[in-house]
């Protein structure tokens, strides 16, 4: 990806209970600029960070002790008392068969990336979040990333009732 | 349901690209991804330290279940070890750790109750991993790598067959 960006003020969290598997993530991160990452082995930390508020990615495991990725995502979209629901949420997981990558995407993950990952994988990933993000759509049964990723032509009358107050992109 | 507000039920949201006006463009050298990409070759011994010590628990936990096969949680605790080494072999450059992890844990959720021959093919794995790693057969590992291919595979067969 010929896109050059600057991670230096971009606040990531990343989540992992695995103590390599995040000394790799941020190094990573480090490498690509990043000056403020913080680190949590499990969700509780996790939570406490994000409660703090002022995160602007969050990268995490699916499986975390004792509640889950999911059960952040589902923290950050759905609850009341969540600072933002439309913070971005890449979920980073072993956990790489089909039926993990659905739940992710109806629990309202930004994006998914399979280990073991490359670095230009998960910088794609990044990438697509920053430059190239995905609607929000709020509906009776989701709140999250536009779950379409294919734009293609539509001509008859739209229905998911855009709202004309949003401010522009 | 006279409530024409009711009707709607999907508002999409377009919010403001707050990040992108954080990033700003041209922020870190080209090739820093290549440069970030070395840094996974950094941690390559420390992931082969950690390693040699989950072979043994995932060794022991493959015996332990060969023993007890109708035993579940013997057989979760292989499934999370060979699970977690799948998740990391390939980044640290072992993709044998990840493909046979891939094929311990594919087998454990597809076996439908572990019969003689299920563990067989369960023992056989195990072992192939920590040769793997003991042994450091990185990358495709070269003959040593497709001869553990291949006496997996053999395995397979011959259980499959029988």
């Amino acid at each position: 990806m010929a896109e050059k960006i600057d991670f230096s003020k971009v606040r990531f969290l990343i989540v992992d209970p695995n103590g390599l598997a995040l000394q790799m993530l941020n190094d990573i991160l480090a490498m690509l600029g990043a000056n403020y990452v913080r680190r949590a082995s499990d969700y509780d930390k996790a939570m406490a960070v994000i409660k703090e508020g002022g995160i602007d990615i969050v990268i995490t495991e699916r499986d975390l002790t004792p509640l889950s990725g999911i059960d952040m995502l589902d923290y950050i979209r759905k609850d009341p008392a969540s600072r933002d629901r439309l913070l971005p949420v890449i979920v980073l997981t072993a956990r790489s068969e089909e039926p993990f990558v659905i739940e992710a995407r109806d629990h309202g993950a930004n994006e998914f990336v399979a280990k073991p990952y490359t670095v230009d994988s998960l910088y794609k990933r990044l990438a697509a979040i920053i430059a190239f993000p995905r609607p929000y759509v709020n509906a009776p049964t989701y709140f999250g990333p536009e779950r379409r990723r294919r734009q293609q032509p539509f001509n008859g009358p739209d229905r998911r009732g855009v709202d004309p107050n949003a401010p522009p992109r | 349901m006279s409530d024409p507000a009711a009707g709607r039920k999907f508002q999409v949201i377009n919010p403001p690209n707050l990040l992108k006006s954080k990033v700003g463009s041209g922020g870190f050298a080209m090739g820093a991804v290549d440069k970030a990409a070395k840094v996974i070759e950094g941690l390559r011994g420390e992931f082969e330290e950690i390693a040699k010590v989950e072979v043994v628990k995932l060794v022991a936990a493959a015996n332990a279940l060969v023993a007890q096969p109708t035993d579940l949680a013997k057989r979760d605790e292989v499934y999370k070890i060979a699970h977690e080494l799948r998740g990391q072999g390939g980044s640290y450059g072992y993709p044998l750790v990840t493909r046979f992890g891939d094929q311990l844990c594919r087998y454990l959720d597809a076996a439908d109750g572990l019969d003689a021959k299920s563990l067989v093919i369960v023992k056989a794995t195990a072992d192939a991993i920590a040769v793997v790693i003991n042994s450091k057969v990185a990358g495709d590992g070269g003959d040593t790598g497709r001869a553990l291919v291949a006496m997996l595979d053999k395995v397979l067969a011959q259980v499959k067959g029988e």
